[in-house]
């Protein structure tokens, strides 16, 4: 286990931190219009959850 | 959103409220990174406010008349759900005060200033209050002076002093 080499995601994790900078460059217009996008889909992911579940009792 | 900001601004107009400002999530947004949020905080002072616990029946009632329903605690504001919450303290009360009019399409809005915000977050210091204050000083978006007076004047100096400490581990 101590011997197990992990890949290297410190680029990865610099590319993450440089979109988040990005993401809040924005404009407060664009940024809502992000936030609209995931409150769609959350509506969508909890109607297509509320479709499958099975009714209890 | 720009609606729901318009039907806002005519709250002020026709004198339901006397003053707004947004806080909480969409507020932060507009400083940091979008952050998925589900509801738009309104926080109000109303010229009279001895009104108690009815503080809120004008504004539903008002709402109602122009076809917005109340949704357990918040109104559905042209697709927001909208919470209204009347100033509670001496903090709040600056924070809608001094907040910056912010233009959003075509439709002025108020939101609370960065060092407003994060006073409050660390005045009510939930774990994700905590979370989004360090989002606001990785991003650099407050003034450290402004922020100092702020906590100062409203009691939190020691409570600031804290949370460095501990984030200092």
């Amino acid at each position: 286990m101590r011997n197990k080499k992990y890949p290297d995601v410190s680029e990865l994790l610099k590319q993450k931190d440089q979109r988040r900078k990005r993401l809040a460059l924005l404009s407060f217009e664009e940024k809502i219009a992000v936030v609209n996008k995931w409150r769609k889909l959350t509506r969508t992911i909890r109607d297509s959850q509320r479709a499958t579940t099975p009714l209890t009792r | 959103m720009e609606k729901t900001f318009r039907v806002l601004n005519r709250m002020v107009k026709d004198g339901v409220i006397e003053q707004y400002a947004i806080g909480g999530a969409v507020a932060a947004i507009f400083y940091v990174e979008p952050i998925n949020t589900n509801d738009l905080d309104i926080f109000f002072h109303m010229k009279d406010a001895s009104a108690g616990l009815d503080i809120l029946s004008p504004l539903y009632d008002y709402l109602s008349g122009l076809g917005y329903k109340a949704q357990k605690e918040t109104v559905d504001i042209e697709g927001w759900p909208v919470q209204f919450l009347p100033v509670f303290n001496p903090l709040l009360e600056e924070a809608v005060e001094e907040a910056r009019e912010v233009p959003f399409q075509r439709t002025k809005t108020r939101v609370m200033q960065a060092e407003h915000l994060v006073a409050i977050m660390l005045q009510t210091g939930r774990l994700k209050d905590h979370a989004r204050i360090a989002q606001f000083l990785e991003h650099e978006v407050v003034n450290q002076k402004r922020l100092a007076d702020i906590l100062a004047r409203h009691g939190l100096a020691a409570k600031w002093k804290k949370l460095n400490r501990q984030n200092a581990k």
